[in-house]
Formats: C-alpha cells, sequence, structure tokens
C-alpha cells in the first residue's frame, strides 16, 4: 500500500509508478510508455527488490509485475478503485481514448498535413516536440498519477506538432482543474509549440 | 556538518532544460535519478527504494556538479537517526515511515 499511503517513505514520483503498475502490463509496455522516466526497467527492478514488486508471469521474457499487498490490502486497494474514476478509466485501453473523447466535446480543429520541410526544420520540430512530450509527462505523473497509464499511453503517440496542437484542447480540459500549477505547466507547452508551428 | 545522505535537492532550470532536450549528452542512469527528484526527500530516503541505481548518492553530486541540481536544505540528524533505525531493523519497506520536510520533527534546515 506504499503508493497510496500519505506517510510512505517512498518517493512521490516512484508512487505514480507503482500506481500504474496492475499485474497485466508487461515491461516493455511501461518501457514505450514511460520513456520519459529514463530507465523504467531499472526502477521497476529496484522496486522488486525494495519489496513492493513481484513478477507475475509465466514468460520470462515478457515479465508482468504485480503489486506485493496481503489480502487485506489488496482488499481495501480494491474498494477504493471502485468507487473511483480511475478503476473506470485507467486500464481499459479499448475504450475511446479520454484525451480524443473531451477534445471531441469541446473543440473541432483541423488535422495539418505535414509537407516538404527542410530537414534541419523538422529537427527542431521533433525536438519541440520531444520537449513538450517530456513536460506533459512529467506533469501527468507528477498531478494525475491516477489517470497516468492512459494518458501517458496518448502522449506518447503524438507524433507530430499537428496532432498535439489538435489534442491540446482535450488535455487543457482534462488538466484544468488543477488551477495555478495547470496554468503555468500549459503557458510553457504552449510557448514551446507558437515557436514551432 | 550535514551529511549528502540528508540533503533535500531539487531540479534546477538547466536541469529541467536537460531533460526537455533529447539531445542533451546525459547517461540513462543519470537522467532517471534526475527525473525522480522532487524537492522534498533527502537523498537517504531514495536509497532503499532505488537499489539499482547504487551508488545513489554519488549520482546526485555528479548532477550537483553539472548544475541540474540545487540544495534546498538537509533534515536533521535525528530524523535521519530514525529513518535508518526503521531501515537497519528490516521493517518492511512498504511500511517505513517518511522523512517530512515540512513537519517539524524533521527539523529541516532550509538554505538561505
Amino acid at each position: 500500500m506504499a503508493a497510496y499511503s500519505t506517510q510512505s517513505a517512498l518517493p512521490r514520483k516512484l508512487k505514480s509508478i507503482l500506481k500504474v503498475v496492475d499485474g497485466k502490463t508487461c515491461t516493455e509496455m511501461f518501457e514505450q510508455n514511460l520513456r520519459s522516466f529514463g530507465d523504467v526497467k531499472a526502477i521497476l527492478r529496484s522496486l522488486e527488490i525494495a519489496g513492493l514488486l513481484h513478477a507475475a508471469t509465466e514468460d520470462a521474457q515478457r515479465v508482468r509485475f504485480n503489486l506485493e499487498l496481503n489480502d487485506a490490502e489488496h482488499q481495501k486497494l480494491m474498494q477504493v478503485g471502485e468507487g473511483s474514476d480511475w478503476a473506470a478509466t485507467s486500464h481499459s485501453l479499448d475504450k475511446p481514448s479520454l484525451m480524443e473523447h473531451v477534445a471531441a466535446e469541446h473543440y473541432s480543429q483541423p488535422y495539418f498535413g505535414l509537407s516538404g520541410r527542410p530537414q534541419a526544420e523538422e529537427q527542431e520540430r521533433g525536438e519541440a516536440l520531444a520537449a513538450i512530450v517530456n513536460d506533459m509527462s512529467n506533469f501527468v505523473l507528477t498531478y494525475v498519477p491516477e489517470h497516468s497509464f492512459q494518458m501517458l499511453k496518448e502522449i506518447e503517440d503524438i507524433s507530430s506538432l499537428e496532432i498535439f496542437a489538435a489534442t491540446l484542447g482535450g488535455y487543457e480540459q482534462m488538466v484544468a482543474h488543477l488551477g495555478e500549477k495547470s496554468t503555468e505547466h500549459l503557458r510553457n507547452i504552449k510557448s514551446i509549440l507558437r515557436d514551432r508551428l | 556538518m550535514s551529511s549528502i545522505l540528508q540533503t533535500v535537492y531539487a531540479v534546477t532550470s538547466a536541469g529541467y532544460s536537460a531533460l526537455r532536450n533529447v539531445s542533451e549528452p546525459l547517461s540513462l542512469e543519470l537522467k532517471t535519478v534526475l527525473t525522480l527528484v522532487d524537492g522534498v526527500c533527502p537523498v537517504a530516503q531514495y536509497i532503499p527504494f532505488l537499489m539499482a541505481f547504487d551508488p545513489l548518492p554519488e549520482k546526485f553530486q555528479i548532477l550537483e556538479r553539472m548544475g541540474y541540481l540545487k540544495r534546498l536544505g538537509h533534515v536533521s540528524a535525528q530524523a535521519m537517526t530514525g529513518f535508518e533505525q526503521s531501515v537497519s531493523q528490516r521493517q518492511p519497506l512498504s511500511r517505513l515511515p517518511r522523512i517530512d520536510v515540512h513537519s517539524s520533527t524533521s527539523g529541516f534546515l532550509p538554505l538561505t
């Protein structure tokens, strides 16, 4: 229960990682979706050494981790999950994406195609996109960890600044409730976008 | 005199830029440590949870020398002793209490 306890010594960002472990997702998937953390495999290995995770798999090549919980903790966690939004959304990858859904409700922005830009410009745009993706990933993991797995997957799937611009409205709606923190974060990523679009 | 283990670090603006900049020549290990710094926990509090990054204090020092981390302050020796005792008594890490820098009992001394 270290991931959910306010008294636990587990540092905040490690709690965020622990919260996305579901016993179904393999480490390869975590590596892809949590790239902004760096060496996710080593982090998971550390959490396993610390006794907070155990490998829950039959296939050594595609290790899946699960939380190390006793029966009472497991039951308590299930009760928390049943009443909360994330339980309904965070592991259901077949559903329409959260951001797409919000964006469709509030915005209808056109999608622009890429065409014939010089290589140097393309590289700068790629770096700007990487910076935005990194910033968004860090923000989501820090402030909305309960939705992080679903949102990070969508964030990592953003393959161009134009796609990012089209989904920005939905993202804004999703983090708006965080007040000043999100205002500053949104100002930052919008300024990167303005410089490159 | 406080030790590195008592030190609370925060990421500098140069550190944030380094995390955003994909071409930054930071090793994956250092990048990971930099990403995990939250400006609240002293170095000692990361160690039991990041054994794969041993020796961790050295990595904090390298990142500080690079200008990516800055010292915010340190927790008291007394708070550290309590924490270290809990670790050495082999308490389950999931039940390890935090060294709360905002609590008066931690004796957090900010650098001015």
